[in-house]
């Protein structure tokens, strides 16, 4: 059904209704933004390269054969103008002494004794201490649900080094979230 | 002596409950749960509110719309015929035995005769021409429609 709600909307803005876009634009924004935010780690550069993926995508619509879910096409698209960007920020900043702090304080504490507010905060802190490709899986894999095949075509990674870095991202958070993963497993069994 | 051995070890070997493996499973599953409902309860991130709207006004007056243009363009088909004609010329001054007793309805005449015969009894030269023509047509299609899947 979702698929084909995304070929119609795709269909109208190939049929000159560039107004249909932005149906597309509201589903799949935050996946977008994610995945380019777990490569870049900043706000403006990952809004910045979401928007820049969602416009090469709105360009390059009718190369959509449809082979794959448009999702999988799109994130492909946010991935690679992320890494590129990452690459291009790398060089720019290779002398300088720079680092992204994210919280001056390293240490994760009992999680299940914390608000939901805060737990987002060591949640999203969890993600970021992961290597970025590893963050842009993981999310992938949990919020967006693609399978190992999908990931695969959107990061151009093998299959194999997919499931590496998802069971090394896996045990990095449990171990990390422990004690908030401890109360909601409780609560599931 | 061996099988002897073999009991004494068994007896040293503690069973586990018949539902041992499937509590193992549960446990494991249910961390594998407890993983995904933290990270989709408070992994997500969210695009800025006017995002949509800043996107849209870079794409106004933009249209995704495919408007197909032919491979050959109306100048390449002009000079396509041009050569066509070129080559009936050339069959005409050559691949006629004239002289010049003969009229010019005369040569117009066989000019149907000529091009029939030219894949008869054309010369080695006839043939390359045409074959020139003929590849030139097929690289400049070519040329125009990888450059447009490129675009």
């Amino acid at each position: 059904m979702v698929e084909i709600d995304d070929k119609i909307y795709i269909q109208q803005v190939l049929d000159g209704k560039t107004s249909s876009f932005t149906c597309l634009v509201d589903k799949y924004k935050d996946m977008v933004f994610t995945v380019c935010y777990r490569i870049l780690r900043q706000r403006e550069d990952a809004e910045d390269a979401a928007q820049v993926s969602f416009i090469k995508a709105f360009n390059n619509l009718h190369a959509f054969k449809g082979g794959s879910k448009y999702s999988t096409w799109l994130y492909t698209i946010a991935y690679r103008t992320a890494i590129s960007r990452s690459q291009i920020k790398k060089v720019d900043t290779v002398n300088e002494d720079f680092h992204i702090d994210i919280a001056t304080d390293n240490s994760f504490p009992q999680l299940e004794a914390l608000k939901s507010q805060e737990q987002e905060f060591y949640v999203k802190k969890a993600i970021e201490e992961l290597p970025e490709i590893d963050g842009a899986i993981i999310s992938l894999f949990y919020l967006d649900e693609s399978s190992i095949q999908e990931i695969v075509e959107i990061t151009g990674l093998s299959e194999s080094n997919v499931k590496v870095k998802l069971h090394r991202a896996r045990k990095q958070l449990k171990v990390n979230l422990e004690g908030l993963l401890h109360q909601e497993t409780k609560s599931i069994i | 002596m061996e099988k002897k051995d073999k009991d004494i070890l068994k007896k040293g070997l503690e069973e586990t409950s018949f539902d041992f493996t499937s509590k193992v499973m549960n446990q494991l599953n249910a961390e594998e749960t407890a993983l995904s409902n933290v990270l989709s309860k408070h992994g997500a991130l969210e695009t800025s509110p006017d995002f949509t709207l800043q996107l849209m006004s870079q794409l106004e007056g933009k249209s995704a719309k495919v408007e197909y243009t032919p491979v050959i363009s109306k100048t390449m088909w002009m000079g396509i015929a041009a050569m066509v004609i070129g080559m009936v010329v050339l069959i005409f001054a050559f691949g006629t035995e004239s002289n010049s007793e003969y009229a010019v309805g005369e040569n117009l005449k066989n000019l149907s005769t000529s091009v029939g015969s030219f894949f008869t009894q054309g010369s080695t030269f006839m043939y390359i021409l045409f074959a020139a023509l003929i590849f030139s047509i097929a690289l400049v299609v070519e040329q125009r429609v990888s450059h447009k899947e490129s675009n």
